[in-house]
């Protein structure tokens, strides 16, 4: 379960910020965030995961309040409990397949990178099609197998928390189609709770939630562009 | 720390060529101040041993530089040559042991030194192949004119004319090797050792109702000419092109005029003892004195004091090289910093400290450093083997 309770957030530089009075997402629920450009929808992510530090306010996953973490403390969490994709892939192209797949394991020593790892990491690349791609350069891929490899790392961690940022924006239709199965059937398999930041809406109806920037009476989110925080009414969870 | 070390050797890797670069630029910066530095003090050192080695140098008056570097590296012909009768004066004082030395000539670009059989004794030289000469016309030569010249005793020696346009000159002369010195690590390596009398027979000095030879276009054979009607050497281009001392012809072979006049480069003066060198020292001191002598630790002393102006030039000059390159290696990883922000956002966004990105790029300075001190440790134990010069002082 996600909680968020008076939440406010405002960039330094711009003034921008959201304000959420209180949101509920219960784990394994598929949610949606929509809206233009700019509304916040990565912003939110990035309060979930801990990457940014609301002003106000809590966040809570599975009661473990982030608001309270320090820094090294919410990079553990982020590493252990998150996995992120990323519209641009973001893969080190100095690494092949099978280092990118692991790149959260050389990056953060909390994580042992032993052999049954690398078991894991033939089997996750089996399941989403990269089992003969492991050695192979990231400049060698197409588009979709380089979205394939972002969803394997994300997914390495087995995370309670799959956050895709606009993951089929740079995909054609066949392949977005692909990419968004495997999210979902592997947020299924890991039993993760799914956020994904999307301009589609054709995709909308696969969610159990969408929350709607455009519409802060519905969504229950507050965009704030250098006004003061007005908190909104509470959003209960749909059913 | 295995995780860092593995991205940034992956990194390097994937832009090998522009990491080779920086590596041949830090080589760089590490060799030539520690390769200078190794190269002058080994120098200072070989200079320095062999100037203590040889106490006292006698020679024509002139420069005290050209007659050290004369007398020990056979190098820097004096201006002017003094005579035997300077030998026989420094003998006759009892003050000290005189070994000349006469060294104007060449063979295959290796001097040739007439001296006596002092010499190969005061410096130790022992013979490894063969024998020392018996008779003129043999030589002793030093390990490494062996190696080059792949000469083994028995084998011939052409020495070289003085001017090649002096058609007037003595016809070169065939030496035959009698014996391979043993390696010495010293400049008599590189030498030709010849008795006193084939050193003036070379000169044109001496000659002999001999028979000069005429070399054969299509091999190393020999014919006989004849010149036995002459007094002397009669020089034709067409016929003669080098004289040969044999065990036949050896006993004609002799010298005109007075032998006291006959010329030295150099004689060693080695004293009995201090108040020997003392003694002689003084007598040397008159200013109109044709000859002069040295002390060559004095002398290269002050060479070395050249030496080590020279090389802290060199070495004020790397420190600002080095400058220069930690600047464009400072400006080098900024830009590259740079370039990777997306990289390294995706890190930190991952769940990596930004103080692994201050490791990431850490562990691939160091890999760069080591290499390149491993490429310029590699370089310098490569000269010195390689190059006879470039070696450590011990």
């Amino acid at each position: 379960m996600i909680e968020i309770d008076d939440l406010e957030f405002r960039y330094d530089h711009d003034g921008f910020g959201l304000c959420i009075s209180s949101l509920r997402i219960p784990s394994g629920e598929s949610v949606a965030l929509v809206g233009p450009s700019g509304c916040g929808k990565t912003t939110l992510l990035n309060l979930l995961v801990g990457i940014a530090v609301p002003n106000e306010g809590n966040i809570r996953f599975e009661g473990r309040e982030l608001t309270r973490l320090d820094d090294a403390a919410r990079r553990a969490f982020r590493i252990s409990t998150a996995g992120m994709v990323f519209q641009e892939f973001e893969l080190l192209t100095y690494l092949n397949v099978e280092e990118n797949i692991l790149l959260p394991f050389l990056l953060n020593s909390s994580l042992r990178l032993t052999y049954e790892t690398k078991k894991n990491v033939s089997e996750l690349a089996e399941s989403l099609g990269l089992g003969t791609l492991l050695k192979r350069s990231i400049d060698q891929l197409s588009h979709g197998e380089r979205q394939r490899v972002a969803i394997a790392r994300a997914l390495m961690t087995n995370p309670a928390l799959l956050l895709a940022d606009e993951p089929t924006g740079n995909l054609d239709a066949a392949t977005r189609d692909q990419i968004v199965n495997l999210l979902f059937e592997q947020a299924a398999v890991k039993q993760s709770t799914l956020f994904m930041a999307t301009h589609d809406h054709s995709l909308i109806d696969r969610f159990d939630r969408v929350i709607d920037f455009s519409c802060p009476d519905e969504s229950g989110i507050e965009l704030l562009r250098n006004e003061p925080a007005h908190p909104v009414p509470d959003v209960e969870p749909q059913p | 720390m295995n995780g860092t070390f593995r991205l940034a050797h992956r990194y390097l890797w994937h832009h090998r060529w522009r990491s080779t670069v920086l590596v041949a630029c830090l080589t760089l910066t590490i060799l030539l101040p520690i390769g200078l530095r190794i190269f002058t003090i080994g120098f200072e050192f070989r200079l320095t041993t062999r100037a203590k080695s040889t106490p006292l140098v006698v020679g024509a008056a002139g420069s005290e530089f050209d007659l050290a570097l004369h007398s020990l590296y056979f190098r820097a012909q004096p201006s002017r040559e003094t005579t035997i009768s300077e030998t026989n004066r420094i003998s006759n004082s009892g003050l000290a042991q005189a070994i000349p030395l006469f060294v104007r000539f060449k063979a295959e670009n290796s001097p040739i030194v007439g001296t006596t059989a002092d010499y190969l004794s005061f410096r130790n030289l022992r013979v490894a192949k063969g024998r020392t000469w018996k008779r003129i016309g043999e030589c002793l030569i030093g390990s490494n004119v062996a190696a080059r010249l792949y000469l083994e005793p028995g084998d011939g020696l052409m020495t070289e004319p003085e001017d090649v346009f002096d058609l007037e000159g003595s016809l070169p002369l065939k030496m035959q090797v009698s014996g391979v010195l043993a390696e010495s690590s010293s400049p008599d390596d590189n030498a030709v050792f010849v008795d006193m009398d084939t050193a003036w027979i070379i000169a044109g000095i001496g000659h002999g109702h001999a028979s000069s030879k005429k070399r054969s276009a299509s091999d190393n054979t020999t014919e006989g000419v004849d010149l036995s009607e002459s007094d002397t050497l009669v020089h034709d281009s067409l016929i003669s092109e080098y004289t040969e001392i044999t065990a036949e012809n050896a006993s004609s072979f002799h010298f005109h005029g007075d032998r006291n006049s006959f010329p030295v480069t150099a004689i060693l003066a080695i004293p009995h003892n201090e108040e020997s060198e003392t003694l002689l020292m003084g007598r040397y001191l008159a200013n109109d004195d044709p000859a002069q002598i040295i002390c060559p630790v004095e002398v290269i002393d002050e060479l070395r004091e050249i030496v080590v102006r020279i090389r802290q030039f060199f070495e004020a000059t790397f420190i600002a090289m080095t400058c220069v390159t930690m600047a464009l290696l400072g400006l080098f990883i900024v830009l590259s910093v740079q370039l990777r922000q997306r990289d390294f956002s995706t890190m930190f966004r991952i769940g990596c400290s930004r103080f692994v990105v201050l490791r990431l790029v850490g562990c691939e300075l160091l890999i760069l450093f080591v290499l390149s001190s491993l490429v310029a440790t590699f370089v310098i134990f490569g000269l010195a083997v390689a190059i006879p010069g470039f070696s450590f002082p011990l």
